[in-house]
């Protein structure tokens, strides 16, 4: 790590290697040298405290009613990056009849700095039981995930339209 | 119903433990934490489901591949409570290792000296309580060994739930090393047979007259281990598969069931087992063995009826029937056949190995046909295994015991 930081400064004041291909057809203008160089500059570092960030993967979650209901075994992302379900070790004894069930990203809660209840979900096991069990290799079906109950909003209001929501799984 | 006075012993049995029944009793305790739990365990330390099923893996095929070596080591092995605790010692430390390094090497190696040592530990005890039986006790003895065991596995499982729930699961496999202490403190209260050896632990010479692996075309081997296939095929999903159906059904309430349908079982075979062993030698290995398999595709057939929780524990007590009867009539044949070979525990990891592949096998297939076509199809196909195995018994698997009065 001291090495790296002390190299730092000798790489930053290397010269932009030019990136423009000397027989471009079409009359490019030479290109911000930022490409080739970004890939050979040292990495910026970034702190995290653990109570602003923790891993989530294993950790305990627990339902409405503060129970302990499993855990987290895996994170859906998509391709913009944002995590779209939580796959949970759901129930069972001692390993034991557990099914692993995929939740929608918003069901979840995160507190990061408490290591009792890291991560609560707003369904409850009787919502999230019947749902069909999650499989890394589905033959290339869609996952089910479940989420929360479509919430109806009363007719008069102007409250701002709940994010559609995928109706709840059927099993 | 056995009259009175021939359940004396084992009423006698349970007041008065002694240490070869403390022996069986912590030994199945000790390995009751490498079951499904260790999954559990993995997962809470942000094992990927990948990574849990390699290790896990590993840990099955080393078991398989390690039965029959095994076997014919605790044979060459003259002073059988070497052999039992070499194998306590590596289970402890595979506990305690895996306790407190759940990183890839350490979890790989705990996986795999507990794939190894748990091939040795119940042939080597079944070896030791043959030599320290009369001509007409094996079948007795054999059923307390398999009674206190099941008593270690279900107040362990209970235990450790209870331990990994409040506690920690790191705490369950530490406990779980800890407990080798005892178990080796009871090993060396044993101390040596009375008697000589006996002649199914006395290796007889292969001759070229007489070469090992002809023994291995045994009828009574071939179709006990056809038996050991079928059985463990049948029967190891079950219970998962159960469990998974009621998680579905019930959610989190369904675990105090779960648990209840796992430790139910174990006091069946904890009650009958002796009785089984008695009846063994009185009316001989195949009635008995037949009776309690019925009971499998029998509760098979019962699992996609019965729907209320209280029910399935009765039906459940039926796996402790059929659990009985294999525990006991397993090292009891392996010994039938080991009177003139003199090869107990290479019979023992022979049947271990069968029933290690029909287990590997019907785990894969079982949980496929639960996905695809729901658990009660998978319940029937399990049944109709059963039937064969029924089948197999009656008609294939010759009566082995010397004749009535071998206990």
């Amino acid at each position: 790590m001291i090495g790296y930081a002390l190299a730092g400064p000798a790489f930053a004041q290397a010269p932009p290697v030019p990136a423009a291909k000397p027989a471009a057809a079409t009359p490019a203008p030479a290109k911000p040298p930022e490409k080739a160089p970004a890939a050979t500059q040292p990495g910026q570092f970034k702190h995290l405290a653990a109570s602003e960030a923790a891993g989530i993967l294993g950790r305990p979650v627990r339902g409405p009613k503060g129970d302990i209901i499993g855990r987290i075994a895996n994170v859906l992302v998509d391709q913009a990056g944002h995590p779209r379900a939580a796959v949970i070790d759901f129930g069972g004894f001692m390993g034991v009849g557990s099914r692993k069930i995929a939740v929608e990203w918003p069901a979840l809660h995160f507190a990061p700095g408490n290591s009792d209840v890291p991560v609560t979900l707003d369904l409850s096991s009787d919502q999230i039981k019947a749902a069909p069990e999650y499989n890394d290799d589905n033959g290339g079906k869609p996952a089910t995930v479940v989420a929360k109950p479509h919430e109806t909003a009363p007719a008069a209001s102007v409250a701002t339209k709940p994010e559609p929501a995928k109706p709840p799984a059927t099993p | 119903m056995t009259p009175r006075r021939a359940r004396i012993p084992s009423l006698v049995g349970a007041l008065h433990p002694r240490p070869l029944d403390w022996l069986n009793f912590l030994a199945a305790a000790l390995q009751t934490s490498f079951g499904p739990f260790v999954v559990v365990y993995l997962t809470a330390h942000q094992w990927t489901q990948v990574s849990v099923g390699l290790a896990l893996s590993v840990g099955t095929v080393t078991g398989m591949v390690s039965q029959i070596p095994a076997g014919a080591l605790i044979d060459a092995i003259p002073v059988k409570r070497v052999a039992a605790g070499i194998a306590i010692v590596a289970i402890g430390l595979a506990a305690l290792g895996l306790g407190l390094r759940p990183q890839p090497l350490p979890v790989l190696l705990a996986e795999i000296l507990q794939g190894a040592a748990a091939c040795m530990v119940m042939p080597a005890i079944a070896a030791m309580s043959l030599n320290r039986v009369g001509a007409g006790g094996a079948g007795v003895r054999l059923g307390r060994n398999a009674s206190w065991a099941a008593l270690g596995n279900g107040l362990a499982s209970g235990v450790m739930g209870v331990i990994g729930y409040y506690i920690s699961e790191q705490v369950v496999f530490l406990f779980a090393g800890a407990l080798a202490l005892p178990t080796l403190y009871a090993l060396v209260r044993i101390g040596p047979p009375r008697r000589h050896v006996r002649a199914e632990n006395t290796p007889v010479a292969a001759s070229p007259a007489r070469p090992l692996w002809r023994l291995f075309l045994d009828r009574r081997l071939l179709a006990f281990a056809g038996c050991a296939v079928l059985f463990q095929f049948a029967n190891a999903p079950m219970l998962q598969l159960l469990g998974s159906a009621l998680t579905r059904r019930d959610g989190m309430a369904a675990s105090a069931i779960i648990g209840a349908c796992l430790v139910v079982p174990q006091l069946v075979v904890a009650v009958f087992s002796p009785a089984v062993g008695r009846a063994a030698g009185r009316w001989g290995r195949r009635p008995v063995l037949i009776l309690a398999f019925i009971a499998l595709p029998l509760r098979g057939l019962l699992f996609t009826v019965v729907g209320n929780a209280a029910l399935l524990l009765p039906v459940q007590a039926l796996d402790g029937i059929s659990g009985a009867a294999f525990g006991v009539l397993t090292p009891l044949i392996a010994a039938d056949i080991a009177r003139d070979s003199g090869r107990f525990n290479l019979w023992m990891g022979s049947f271990g190995l069968a029933g290690g592949i029909g287990a590997s096998i019907s785990t894969t297939l079982a949980g496929s046909v639960a996905d695809h076509f729901g658990s009660n199809a998978a319940f029937l196909f399990l049944t109709a295994v059963g039937v064969a195995l029924v089948l197999l018994a009656a008609l294939a698997l010759p009566e082995t015991g010397r004749g009535s009065g071998e206990a």
